[in-house]
């Protein structure tokens, strides 16, 4: 308890809470030809001997897993289905607590597996701590969720979650197949004056777009439509460690950005420049706006191409 | 919609919010209470020598602004904290000239000096007081009899202490470990372990210092052991009542070197 009273994190998590606990549908009619198998497709391919399958996540905005399972389940058992019949395949499922007991009922499933909200970030050591592989292949619930769709020939839909200042947002929708970034805009009653800019994924570690005639995927989570908002400047780091609190490996991302500004690239690497996650927390406390999380990332680019 | 001006920037998408000046409120709150038990024993002598102190922090910092000509020479609100500091180490009955020499001297010399807030070498209210000491030393020991404004209650420093590390501006590693060694010490070395109110004040709010102390956790800690085991020897060995001051200064400079060798390093593979 004491844990979540300190806990930084809390304003995302306060801002990025769902309304209601349901999926709001704008599924049109869709034509034969328009149904595609290409999910199942791709993944047979692959030809995958053990999957993880994502239903929990480090992000609070795309953490709408236990929704989906209680939304979704035919789906999702029959997607479970699809993916044993491929041959011998272990699934093993990344569960939360709300998740854990909702997955007990499908089967199929060889076993879960829980982490700690920063650990979840990292894709290859969950890989290495569920299978002790790097063989694996991670797939999103949704995913799963369109396998299901794909073989018991139902309308081929996106479901992700909605936020912003732009539109009315905080909660869960399910969209047609190719659906544009624009019209899902249009069918939230998005104000355009209000709209700064759109994230596609995690808050903290999503990609920003630009193309408005962009198709939603299956494996974008959630997007989030920002209002127009002026960055604080930037100052001196002030000392005030919280970006060491908050590194999930222990790094000190103030002391590595000052390394690799000076270009010492041997240093940098002997900090653990190299073991960075990437997940963006160092950046999100620091209260000087330093540009850390960024930084660190254009360092290892330019290390590695070497 | 056409022809829509987007915004793309990196990864993270959100912002704590949380910013220097919010940091600085949260220390001034924690100020109140010793403020508040200081002037009730002290009285009005108290009351001029903290607003002279804060006051002439906050002009210094703003000329010294304008002198360098920064875009925005009002402050934020950090020389209020160390004015406020500085003020609560002193004595009641000093002459308001030497406190705002002082002042001068803590926030020119010891932080503008050096690279402003986040920059300083010592802690600034510290070395002030060492150098009135040096400088005005009979007035300084004279007008010490009673003790210092902010030692008077140690509840007070405490409940401040506390909010502190509640509110998550600072962590009560270096506090904990500077009183429990500096207790410990008092009674290796025959006196009862009733510490004055000074190692209290310099253990929470001076061992906590962001600039001037270390970042890592091991190193905090080595910080605090080191601290209050030097304060003890200084005060009963030295006799002198303002140990935990001159032990602050001391092991600030020493902070960059702990920090140093308390980082976590990673063994890199020799590519041959």
């Amino acid at each position: 308890m004491l844990n979540k009273l300190f806990n930084e994190l809390s304003g995302l998590n306060k801002k990025f809470s769902l309304g209601e606990e349901k999926i709001m549908s704008f599924v049109k009619e869709q034509d034969e030809a328009n149904k595609t198998n290409e999910i199942t497709e791709s993944i047979k391919a692959k030809s995958p001997t053990k999957i993880l399958v994502k239903a929990a996540s480090g992000e609070k905005n795309t953490d709408y897993y236990n929704i989906l399972l209680k939304e979704e389940k035919v789906s999702i058992t029959k997607g479970i289905e699809v993916l044993k019949s491929l041959g011998s395949v272990e699934i093993k499922v990344l569960v939360n607590d709300l998740t854990e007991a909702l997955i007990s009922d499908i089967k199929g499933i060889d076993g879960s597996l829980k982490l700690k909200n920063k650990e979840l970030t990292n894709t290859s050591e969950v890989k290495a701590k569920a299978f002790g592989s790097d063989e694996v292949l991670v797939l999103e619930l949704n995913e799963v969720i369109r396998l299901g769709e794909e073989a018991l020939d139902l309308p081929r839909t996106i479901i992700l979650s909605v936020f912003g200042d732009a539109i009315e947002g905080n909660k869960v929708v399910k969209v047609s197949e190719g659906t544009t970034v624009s019209e899902l805009f249009s069918l939230l009653n998005g104000n355009e004056e209000k709209l700064g800019s759109i994230v596609v994924g995690g808050i903290l570690t999503g990609q920003g777009i630009y193309n408005l005639n962009r198709q939603l995927l299956v494996t974008d989570n959630s997007i989030v439509f920002k209002g127009k908002i002026t960055s604080a400047k930037e100052t001196t780091c002030i000392r005030c460690a919280k970006c060491l609190r908050q590194c999930p490996k222990g790094l000190s991302p103030i002391k590595l950005v000052e390394e690799w500004k000076k270009k010492n690239t041997e240093e940098f690497l002997k900090l653990g420049g190299d073991t960075c996650i990437d997940c963006g927390l160092c950046s999100y406390v620091c209260p000087c706006n330093i540009e850390l999380a960024h930084t660190i990332k254009t360092a290892k680019e330019f290390i590695n191409k070497k | 919609m056409e022809n829509k001006t987007l915004l793309i920037s990196p990864a993270p998408h959100a912002k704590r919010g949380r910013t220097i000046n919010h940091i600085m409120i949260d220390m001034i709150i924690a100020l109140l209470p010793i403020i508040y038990a200081g002037v009730s024993y002290f009285g009005n002598d108290a009351v001029k020598v903290l607003v002279t102190a804060t006051i002439s922090a906050v002009v210094a910092e703003m000329l010294w602004n304008k002198f360098v000509k920064k875009t925005v020479w009002l402050t934020d609100l950090s020389p209020i904290v160390t004015g406020l500091t500085l003020g609560l180490i002193m004595p009641n009955r000093l002459p308001i000239w030497i406190v705002a020499v002082g002042s001068v001297f803590a926030i020119i010399f010891v932080k503008m000096f050096f690279g402003g807030l986040g920059q300083n070498i010592m802690n600034p209210a510290a070395a002030s007081k060492a150098f009135l000491i040096a400088s005005w030393g009979t007035i300084m020991v004279t007008t010490s009899k009673a003790g210092n404004i902010g030692e008077t209650s140690v509840l007070a420093i405490v409940i401040g202490g506390l909010y502190l590390a509640f509110r998550g501006v600072i962590s009560l590693r270096a506090p904990f470990m500077f009183i429990a060694s500096s207790a410990i010490m008092y009674m290796v070395l025959g006196e009862t372990a009733t510490l004055p109110g000074a190692f209290f004040f310099a253990a929470f709010f001076m061992a906590t210092d962001y600039a001037t102390t270390p970042m890592t956790r091991v190193g905090q800690y080595i910080f605090g052991l080191a601290c209050g085991i030097l304060s003890a020897f200084i005060a009963i060995i030295g006799g002198n009542s303002d140990a935990p001051y001159y032990a602050i200064i001391i092991l600030n400079l020493f902070a960059p070197m702990i920090e140093y060798f308390t980082t976590k390093r990673v063994k890199i593979k020799e590519v041959a």
